[in-house]
């Protein structure tokens, strides 16, 4: 499903983000990107949907090498990764439906047709339909991550990403957004989690893929 | 997927009422003196016309002719190509006229001797003849034997033509500055829009939306903004047009036209510069964005 070979990318000046990355998860399956901060975990992470490119290496995603895809391409792929963002990045002056409906306005789905996946969705994350004209800053931080998390599922993606979805969060919060993504999981999504918290990976027990320093030395 | 674009510029477009209501009235205020001079201009094109059609020709006669010589040159005149009347006018009905136009300023005129008016054909021409074939009738009517001299506007219209050339090709000018001021300031207004939604646009291009899907709304807001602007400067031109009407057309000038609003095809062009220059604006608001 998701293949990285020999990724290396570096940043203007130098800092060196990933060198020489490789690894590989497989269809359906739950992985925990773990490592302390600087390690190279939201570079990682964003090479996936193209937001960074690499510098060397070739990473596939079901079977299409997203190195070489042109940019006008890379709309596609990001359709087919839904990302979760550890600030959320939900639009403060739109509503939650809003929201949750620009991967399938971006899509082109006709408003009748998203109004129901988006109810659907937001039942999924554990919000009920109250919570559609609500505006983002006037929910709490768990609640503002289950909208970020309904945004990034509402177009049924292969693969979700999170990049730290809990490191804003106490720790009961945690545990409930843990358990949507391995319900997403169950769901038949190949799911990937980037956190520096090793307890998350202990009480899960996935399979981790460890960085240090851009390097993976486990996994 | 038209319909989206639309929603997602309307939304733009309230949501930035402030900057777009000051292009709006900048867009407005150029368009609106530039609408003003083409109605000027279409004005003077019109009475330009309607005096076109009026041209007469005068020949003067040389003293001293016989009837039959001015009987034969009456003939000879009325037969040539686009004339469609001639009439004689002997000294004594030429000072009669005279003293009948000038009115009250003709006192003491009265005592001038019939001989100093010059006896003449008034040589009326046929509707729709152009200048360059009233200007030949003329030559060919001073060769005739026995006419002093040919008279007609000929020379007037002319600097008059030329004036509406100049007119004309300023128009071109205007259009083009015009053009390049609503680009400017459509491109700068929805640069600016697109800088303060950078998040959200940010935010589109992560979920997956293509160039397109982010730049049209620009464009429709670009257009829009230009098409308003436009259309506003008509609305702010037909509510002056009575009072320029009043002050200079027919009620207030005799024989003057009356002073007519824009013709529908400068309307058209106007609404599509501000509709043109605005789309044309926000491509270039997105251009390296």
């Amino acid at each position: 499903m998701i293949r990285f070979f020999r990724v290396s990318k570096t940043y203007p000046g130098g800092v060196t983000a990933l060198e020489d990355v490789s690894f590989t998860v497989a269809k359906g399956e739950f992985v925990f990107v773990t490592g302390p901060s600087g390690a190279g975990k939201t570079t990682l992470l964003k090479l996936m949907i193209l937001a960074e490119h690499p510098d060397r290496g070739e990473i596939l995603i079901d079977g299409l090498n997203i190195t070489r895809l042109p940019p006008s391409k890379v709309p596609y792929l990001r359709r087919k990764v839904g990302f979760v963002f550890q600030d959320f990045k939900l639009l403060r002056d739109r509503t939650v439906f809003e929201n949750v409906a620009l991967p399938l306005e971006v899509a082109g789905y006709s408003p009748k047709r998203m109004e129901k996946r988006i109810r659907q969705v937001l039942r999924l994350v554990g919000l009920h339909d109250g919570y559609l004209g609500q505006f983002p800053p006037r929910l709490s931080g768990g609640e503002q991550q289950r909208v970020a998390i309904a945004r990034a599922l509402i177009n049924n993606p292969p693969i979700l990403v999170a990049d730290e979805p809990t490191g804003n969060l106490d720790p009961e919060l945690t545990i409930e957004i843990m358990d949507l993504f391995e319900k997403t999981h169950r769901l038949g999504t190949t799911v990937i989690v980037a956190t520096h918290d090793t307890s998350l990976v202990a009480r899960y027990r996935k399979r981790a893929i460890a960085l240090r320093k851009g390097r993976v030395v486990e996994g | 997927m038209k319909g989206i674009y639309l929603r997602q510029a309307w939304r733009h477009f309230r949501e930035g009422a402030g900057p777009h209501l000051f292009g709006l009235c900048t867009i407005a205020l150029a368009f609106f003196l530039f609408s003003l001079f083409l109605m000027f201009v279409e004005n003077f094109e019109a009475l330009m016309a309607r005096w076109q059609k009026r041209v007469q020709i005068v020949c003067y006669l040389k003293t001293g002719l016989s009837e039959a010589a001015v009987k034969e040159l009456r003939r000879r005149a009325l037969q040539e190509k686009g004339v469609s009347s001639v009439r004689y006018i002997s000294p004594q009905e030429a000072k009669e006229e005279l003293l009948k136009r000038m009115g009250e300023v003709a006192q003491g005129l009265e005592e001038m001797a019939e001989e100093l008016f010059p006896a003449c054909l008034e040589v009326s021409l046929r509707r729709g003849l152009g200048l360059q074939a009233v200007e030949a009738l003329a030559g060919r009517l001073q060769r005739l034997k026995g006419v002093e001299e040919v008279q007609y506007g000929g020379r007037w219209l002319q600097r008059a033509r030329a004036l509406l050339r100049l007119l004309k090709g300023t128009i071109w000018i205007l259009g083009g500055i015009l053009l390049l001021v609503t680009l400017f300031i459509t491109a700068n207004t929805l640069r600016l829009i697109f800088y303060r939604r950078q998040e959200e646009v940010e935010i589109l291009r992560l979920v997956g939306a293509t160039e397109g899907f982010i730049r049209y709304p620009f464009l429709i807001e670009g257009a829009l903004q230009g098409l308003l602007g436009a259309g506003l400067s008509v609305v702010l031109l037909a509510l002056l047009h009575p009072f320029i009407s009043m002050a200079l057309g027919s009620q207030a000038i005799p024989y003057l036209p009356s002073f007519r609003f824009l013709s529908a095809p400068a309307l058209l062009s106007l609404l599509s510069l501000g509709f043109l220059s605005g789309l044309i604006g926000g491509a270039i608001s997105c251009t390296g964005s």
